[in-house]
């Protein structure tokens, strides 16, 4: 009997064996080999670099590297900026959600759509809606006279406004998604209970709704800003980091270092920086659910 | 009279064989060639099985769009994996792939006669300015064009020729209407023929806004390559005779306010325009002139895909203070780690005789053979070819350094902050020498590029 366990066990670890190797081939290795270049000096255009080993050296050139700052600063904003967004659209869309009766299934599903859409293609599609010459966009500010830009990916201010758009749209889904699902499986006994009471609509919401689905938003919210953090697809197809590096997000930079100039270590010290930070951001947030949770 | 019979048939039948045979001495050899999604790949690849038929050698053709390219090729060649036998990589990479070791030079297979299999490839039929530029680095061949391209002034023919368009224009100029020769020119006529919707143009009432010019003001490679026209024509560069920077030089400066004070002439939205965008704008008939690539002249010609087929005129551009015409290249190169140098060659030899570079020049592609550019028919057939030639003659070079690659990236950057009105011209080039002197460092002056 005891035999047959062990043997079980055995089984059960080769046939583990093959995902361990395939997962250790694809994600560990890459994983510690960059870890081990960014203290090197590799640039594919130069021979020899990659034997060439310069310590922290790409470490402190990240901290002075006025490209650095800039797209941290255009991340944060874009992060701030579609989160906050997501989450009270997705708060308001899942009640609404919620509160119909009919034909509920088929608006959620229709909901969804976006959140199904490649983001790549989310980012073709916006670069056809607002083309200046063809647009869908274009065509609205001119038949209905409307004072905007027709060209709003021109200008700095608008092109990031642009780039949080598409991601709002696309999104947003996700958060009715999640928020939607803690709405269903609140209990019913507080509202009877406010109801009685003769709680208005809105301090049912304030005072017992809200309370209960917070640590879901949290949750969602933490989850989207982390998502949002690592924005690559749609930058790179509508603007391409520009115009300037007005919208060039850190993973559009780190992307530009690695692929188009070639600085592969330096690129690699950059992903490590931003895996950091994720990391401690992924960590505060745990935290803070915990004490939720308390 | 037998015996003589016997020899001539003996001697006919070594002599054909032998020649039969020598197309075919890497019969059965695989190669494998990288090159960029452009009209001659394309219409190379449907010439392919002639290449076959004729020696024998299978060609597996990959290709993408330049940046995946460009990745490709240089993961494989520094992995020294033998993955390629042929790259085409466009002309700047020269310099990195040779002092990287990553290519061979042609020499000994251009002085092997044993391999010169292809019969119709002759070596003195390369335009030299082009095949050096495009693949001699200090002295050695080590490319081969694959595909040659240049800018040069791309206007609405019938718009220059039209009689009540030449009236109103020497009404309010003074002078006459023709192909510009000078900036001044350039910015009277931009100026004149930007129109807005309802006005009237041609003697035709316009049902959209009409625009004089449009320029490629994307973050992309493109803006490089059309702002460096307007930079070397004004009396810039990126470097002087003595190999020092002058990027951020007052001919720069004025090159770039120019190039900036076309954008109020352009269709709306030039920061999203490379040469795609605007090759389009040409097509919807949107734009009276321009500085554009050649390599996309076909497409505006093509009446299927394009309102102004056979209503563009092709001249030089514009005269600052030197003329300029920006030399773009795909050059083909055989790896270092390539195991089938010999059959890449043949496979080189072949792409470049006349009879496959003239039907590759018929579906839109650019050659490197003074038979091609001189061919009666295509001259005839092809409006743009007389023009490509002449702008060949005054043609100038991106550098092609390794460091090139970093320092096209930053001036892309920084050309993409004055387009955006982010920054300006004098700044931006100021911040851009900084940037390049900082990476060139002791490489300074750059005496070969």
């Amino acid at each position: 009997m005891r035999k047959k366990i062990s043997n079980n066990e055995l089984m059960q670890k080769l046939f583990h064996l093959p995902t361990f190797l395939v997962l250790t081939a694809i994600t560990l290795f890459p994983i510690i080999y960059s870890i081990y270049i960014s203290f090197f000096g590799y640039t594919l255009s130069k021979p020899g670099s990659e034997k060439q080993f310069v310590g922290f050296q790409n470490f402190i050139n990240i901290f002075s590297d006025a490209g650095f700052w800039n797209s941290m600063l255009v991340t944060v904003k874009f992060v701030f900026g579609v989160t906050v967004v997501q989450v009270v659209f997705g708060l308001v869309i899942a009640l609404i959600l919620n509160s119909i009766v009919k034909g509920k299934k088929i608006l959620t599903s229709l909901v969804m759509v976006p959140m199904m859409v490649a983001p790549l293609i989310v980012g073709l599609m916006y670069s056809f809606i607002l083309n200046p010459q063809f647009g869908l966009y274009t065509f609205f500010i001119d038949y209905f006279n409307l004072p905007l830009t027709i060209s709003p990916l021109s200008s700095a201010t608008s092109a990031l406004i642009v780039m949080m758009i598409t991601d709002i749209w696309e999104w947003t889904p996700f958060m009715v998604l999640m928020i939607l699902a803690a709405l269903q499986s609140v209990p019913v006994s507080p509202y009877e209970a406010a109801m009685i009471d003769g709680a208005t609509e809105f301090q049912t919401l304030r005072y017992i709704t809200l309370p209960l689905i917070k640590p879901v938003i949290l949750v969602a919210t933490i989850l989207r800003a982390m998502e949002a953090f690592k924005e690559f697809d749609k930058p790179y197809i509508l603007t391409g980091g520009g115009p300037g590096a007005a919208t060039e997000v850190i993973d559009m930079f780190t992307y530009r270092e690695a692929f188009i100039n070639f600085n592969f270590s330096y690129a690699a010290a950059l992903s490590l920086v931003l895996f950091i930070l994720l990391l401690a951001g992924g960590i505060l947030y745990g935290r803070l659910i915990m004490e939720q949770e308390k | 009279m037998l015996l003589i019979t016997v020899i001539t048939i003996t001697g006919l039948v070594i002599f054909g064989c032998s020649a039969a045979t020598d197309t075919k001495l890497y019969a059965g050899t695989t190669i494998r060639v990288i090159a960029e999604t452009q009209n001659p790949t394309l219409a190379l690849e449907k010439l392919l099985p002639e290449f076959e038929k004729l020696t024998g050698i299978k060609v597996e053709l990959t290709y993408g769009p330049i940046d995946s390219v460009v990745q490709k090729e240089l993961l494989a060649l520094q992995s020294e994996t033998g993955e390629y036998d042929v790259i085409s990589s466009p002309y700047e990479f020269l310099g990195s792939l040779v002092e990287n070791g990553y290519v061979q030079p042609l020499e000994p297979l251009l002085n092997n006669t044993n391999l010169n299999v292809i019969p119709d490839f002759d070596q003195e039929d390369f335009i030299k300015g082009m095949w050096s530029a495009s693949g001699n680095w200090e002295g050695t061949y080590y490319g081969i064009p694959s595909n040659t391209c240049i800018m040069m002034l791309f206007y609405r023919k019938d718009l220059f020729e039209n009689p009540a368009e030449k009236e109103a224009f020497i009404n309010k100029y003074g002078y006459e209407l023709e192909v510009p020769k000078s900036w001044n020119q350039y910015k009277d006529i931009v100026q004149f023929f930007t129109r807005e919707k309802g006005q009237m143009l041609a003697g035709e009432k316009l049902d959209h806004d009409f625009y004089g010019t449009t320029i490629a003001g994307k973050r992309h490679i493109a803006m490089m390559c059309e702002w460096l026209n307007y930079a070397w024509s004004f009396g810039g560069g990126i470097f002087d005779k003595e190999g020092n920077l002058i990027i951020d030089s007052q001919e720069n400066v004025a090159a770039l306010d120019f190039f900036n004070e076309m954008k109020k002439y352009s269709p709306p939205g030039v920061s999203n325009n490379t040469w795609d965008e605007v090759t389009t704008q040409y097509q919807q008939g949107i734009v009276a002139m321009g500085i554009q690539w050649n390599d996309c002249a076909p497409s505006i010609e093509d009446p299927e895909t394009s309102k102004v087929a056979g209503k563009m005129g092709y001249g030089a551009i514009p005269i600052g203070e030197a003329p300029a015409a920006h030399f773009g290249a795909w050059s083909y190169f055989i790896p270092k780690s390539s195991k089938n140098p010999e059959a890449a060659w043949i496979f080189l030899q072949w792409a470049n005789t006349t009879a496959v570079q003239k039907r590759i020049a018929l579906t839109g592609g650019f050659p490197c053979l003074k038979s091609v550019f001189n061919d009666p028919e295509l001259l005839q057939k092809l409006p743009y070819w007389e023009a490509s030639l002449e702008a060949y003659k005054i043609s100038s070079c991106r550098p092609r350094i390794p460091e090139w690659n970093q320092m096209n990236s930053d001036m892309v950057l920084e050309l993409s902050k004055v387009i955006s009105g982010e920054q300006n011209s004098q700044k931006a080039l100021t911040e851009l020498k900084l940037k390049y002197e900082k990476l060139l460092k002791d490489k300074l002056p750059i005496l070969y590029q």
